[in-house]
C-alpha cells in the first residue's frame, strides 16, 4: 500500500523518463541555465510567502523542535528563496533550471497527483519582453528536442483582462462577476453580465470577438482593437514583441494567443503561457512572469519561468509514438555466474549482461550460453541468431 | 485530423443538429447513431454519449467540442470553455414539491435529484440544509415512493403527468444547450473552433 496519489515507476517507464530528462537538461544547459537542487522539505512559512492557496496547501509535518515543515508544492518558490539568499549580490540576470518532484494533496477531481515530476527554468533579474521571449523559445526548443512535433504554446498576459475590464466602466459588483466569469471560462454568463450593465455594444462585441478567437494567431490583432488605454496597448505591444522574437527563432507556427487563458497560481503578474499536445488533457507545460514573488524574500527582482510536467510530456510522446529509444534488454548469459572474467570482458565491450545460472529457466528472449568449447547465442525458441550481438562475440573471439 | 464533436441523446437533439447542420457540419451520419458510440463523416468525428461522459472526454483532451445541457455544467463544474448558449433546448432547473411537504417536515428536507451539488448549493444559499438524495434517472418516482419530499429536476421532466400534485415550484437555474470546448482543443484546434463559433453566432443573431 502507498498513499493515494503516489505511484511507483517501473524500469521501462523510468528509463523513458530518464531519457527525456537527459534531453531537457542538455537544452537548458545550452541556454546557459545552471541546475539547482533544493530540499524536498521547506519551512511551511517559506511556501506560505507565495500567498497562494494551492502552494500553501501542501503536506505538513513537524520537525523535532516543533517547527512546521512542508513538502515543497512547486519549484518556483524554492528557487526564488534560494536565489534571494545566495545570489543577492551577483550580476543579473540569473538562470536556473531544476528537475524534481513536488507534492500536493491528492485531488483527483482536479487531476492533481500527490507527487508530480517537473523540469523547468527560472530567469531572474530580467524584466524585458526579450526575457519573456527567451522562455517561450526555450520551451518550444526543448519540446521539439524531446520529440514532440504537434504541440502548441498558447500565450496570454495577466495585464490585459484586468485592464480591459477596468475600461468597461462597470459597477464594482459587475466587475467582480465579470472577472469571475472570465476566469471560469463561462462566456454566456459573461455576455449576460455585460448586456445587463451599461457596457457599450461595441465594447461587448470586441470582447466577444477576442475571446472567440482564443487559440488562434488572429486574436492578438483582435485584442489590439480592444486596447483603449496605454496600459492595454503596452500589454499588447509586449506580446507582439514576444511573438516577433519567437518567429525569428523559427517557432512562429507553434505559438497562438488566448485571452481567455488563466492559470491557477496567483503569483503571475505578466505574460502567462501553456503548452499543449494532442491526446493529453492537461497542459504539458505552463509558466509565466512573476515579478513580485522574489520581493516576498526581500529581493526586488523580476522573474519569469516555466515548468514542464514530465509525466504529461511522456504521455504526449507516447501518444505521438515518438518516445525516446531506450537501451535494448540486457544480454542474458546462462552460466555467467560461474565466469566473472568473461562477464567483465563482455561488459567492457559495451554490452549489458545479466548473469544467470547455467540451467536458467525459463530461457530469456536472447540467451548466451556455452555449448561445449564455444559460446552460442540463442533465441527463446532455441534458434540461433545472427546480427550485431554476433559481431560483438566474434570480436571478442568467443565464437 | 478531424474535429471531434460530442452530443448527448437529449430530447431536443434535432434542434441542436439542425443548428449544427446550418453551420455546415455533416450531421447526417450522427442521425443513424442511436446507441452511445462514435461515427466519422466528412472531417468530423461524432461521439454520442451521456453529457457527463462527454465532459470527461473534453477534459481528457480526446474530444474537441460538445453540446451539453447547462445543468450538467452547473453540477460537474468541468474544466472546459463554455463558448456559446445555443438557445435551443431551453429549460429551467426547478425545485418541485407537494404543497405543504416542506413545511410539514420536521427533519431535514429530502430532495431527490440528479444534481446533488447544485441542489445543496441552491438551498444553502437560502440558509436551508437539505439532504440531497442522489438518483440517476428516477428522481420523480422517488417522491411518489416516499424516498424524498421534493425533486430538483428540469421542468421538461417534472411535468404534471410525471409528478401529479407537485404544486410548488422554484427556479434553481435557467438551462439550455451550451457549446463547450476542451482546454486542449482550445489551444490545438483554436482556428477550427473559432470558425465554427463565428458561423454559429451569426446564425443565432439572424434568428
Amino acid at each position: 500500500m502507498i498513499p493515494e496519489g503516489m505511484r511507483d515507476v517501473l524500469p521501462g517507464e523510468a528509463a523513458e523518463l530518464h531519457a527525456i530528462e537527459t534531453v531537457l537538461r542538455a537544452r537548458f544547459a545550452a541556454y546557459g541555465y545552471g541546475e539547482v537542487r533544493t530540499p524536498i522539505l521547506e519551512f511551511a512559512e517559506t511556501l506560505e510567502l507565495a500567498d497562494d492557496d494551492t502552494l500553501g496547501g501542501g503536506y505538513r509535518l513537524f520537525d523535532d523542535q516543533g517547527r512546521e515543515l512542508m513538502l515543497r508544492t512547486d519549484m518556483t518558490v524554492p528557487v526564488a528563496r534560494l536565489a534571494a539568499a545566495r545570489y543577492r549580490d551577483r550580476p543579473l540576470p540569473l538562470r536556473f533550471f531544476y528537475v524534481g518532484g513536488s507534492f500536493r494533496p491528492w485531488a483527483p477531481q482536479r487531476s492533481q497527483d500527490g507527487e508530480f515530476l517537473q523540469a523547468g527554468v527560472e530567469l531572474l533579474g530580467a524584466a524585458s519582453a526579450e526575457a519573456d521571449a527567451e522562455c517561450v523559445i526555450l520551451l518550444c526548443d526543448v519540446l521539439r528536442a524531446a520529440g514532440l512535433s504537434e504541440y502548441r504554446v498558447t500565450l496570454n498576459t495577466m495585464a490585459f483582462p484586468t485592464a480591459l475590464v477596468d475600461t468597461l466602466g462597470l459597477a464594482a459588483d459587475d466587475r467582480e462577476a465579470l472577472l469571475e466569469a472570465l476566469a471560469d471560462r463561462d462566456y454566456p454568463l459573461l455576455e449576460t453580465i455585460a448586456a445587463n450593465s451599461d457596457v457599450g455594444d461595441e465594447a461587448l462585441k470586441a470582447l466577444q470577438a477576442t475571446l472567440a478567437l482564443g487559440g488562434t494567431r488572429d486574436s492578438l490583432a483582435q485584442a489590439r482593437k480592444l486596447a483603449t488605454t496605454p496600459a492595454m496597448e503596452a500589454a499588447i505591444d509586449r506580446l507582439v514583441r514576444v511573438r516577433d522574437l519567437v518567429a525569428e527563432a523559427d517557432f512562429d507556427d507553434t505559438v497562438t494567443f488566448d485571452f481567455g487563458l488563466f492559470q491557477d497560481l496567483t503569483y503571475y503578474t505578466g505574460m502567462i503561457f501553456e503548452a499543449w499536445a494532442p491526446g493529453v488533457g492537461l497542459p504539458v507545460a505552463s509558466g509565466g512572469r512573476y515579478d513580485e514573488l522574489p520581493a516576498r524574500f526581500e529581493w526586488e527582482v523580476p522573474g519569469v519561468g516555466f515548468a514542464i510536467a514530465l509525466d504529461r510530456l511522456r504521455d504526449a510522446l507516447e501518444e505521438a509514438e515518438c518516445l525516446p529509444a531506450v537501451s535494448p534488454a540486457p544480454l542474458a548469459f546462462a552460466g555467467g555466474f560461474d565466469e566473472p572474467a568473461r562477464l567483465a570482458e563482455l561488459r567492457r565491450a559495451g554490452l549489458a549482461v545479466v548473469a544467470l545460472p547455467a540451467d536458467a529457466s525459463p530461457p530469456p528472449p536472447l540467451l548466451l550460453r556455452r555449448d561445449g568449447g564455444r559460446y552460442v547465442l540463442e533465441l527463446a525458441d532455441l534458434t540461433r541468431v545472427e546480427g550485431p550481438w554476433r559481431e560483438v562475440l566474434r570480436t571478442l573471439e568467443l565464437e | 485530423m478531424t474535429l471531434r464533436v460530442g452530443l448527448e441523446p437529449q430530447p431536443q437533439l434535432e434542434a441542436v443538429l439542425g443548428l449544427l447542420a446550418t453551420a455546415g457540419l455533416p450531421v447526417a451520419a450522427l442521425r443513424g447513431l442511436h446507441q452511445p458510440g462514435v461515427v466519422e463523416a466528412d472531417g468530423v468525428t461524432w461521439v454520442r454519449a451521456s453529457g457527463a461522459d462527454l465532459l470527461a472526454c473534453c477534459e481528457g483532451g480526446v474530444l474537441d467540442l460538445a453540446v451539453v445541457g447547462k445543468e450538467l455544467l452547473l453540477e460537474h463544474e468541468p474544466d472546459v470553455f463554455e463558448l456559446l448558449d445555443l438557445r435551443v433546448a431551453a429549460a429551467r432547473l426547478v425545485f418541485a414539491a407537494a404543497d405543504g411537504a416542506c413545511e410539514g417536515r420536521r427533519g431535514r428536507l429530502r430532495v431527490a435529484t440528479r444534481f446533488p451539488r447544485v441542489t445543496a448549493r441552491f438551498f444553502a444559499a437560502g440558509g436551508l440544509q437539505v439532504q440531497p438524495v442522489r438518483l440517476t434517472s428516477a428522481a420523480t418516482l422517488a417522491v411518489s415512493l416516499g424516498l424524498a419530499d421534493g425533486v430538483v429536476e428540469l421542468d421538461t421532466v417534472v411535468t404534471a403527468a410525471a409528478l401529479p400534485g407537485l404544486a410548488r415550484r422554484e427556479t434553481v437555474a435557467r438551462c439550455g444547450a451550451r457549446l463547450v470546448a476542451g482546454r486542449a482543443a482550445r489551444s490545438l484546434r483554436g482556428a477550427d473552433i473559432a470558425a465554427l463559433l463565428a458561423r454559429l453566432r451569426e446564425l443565432l443573431e439572424h434568428r
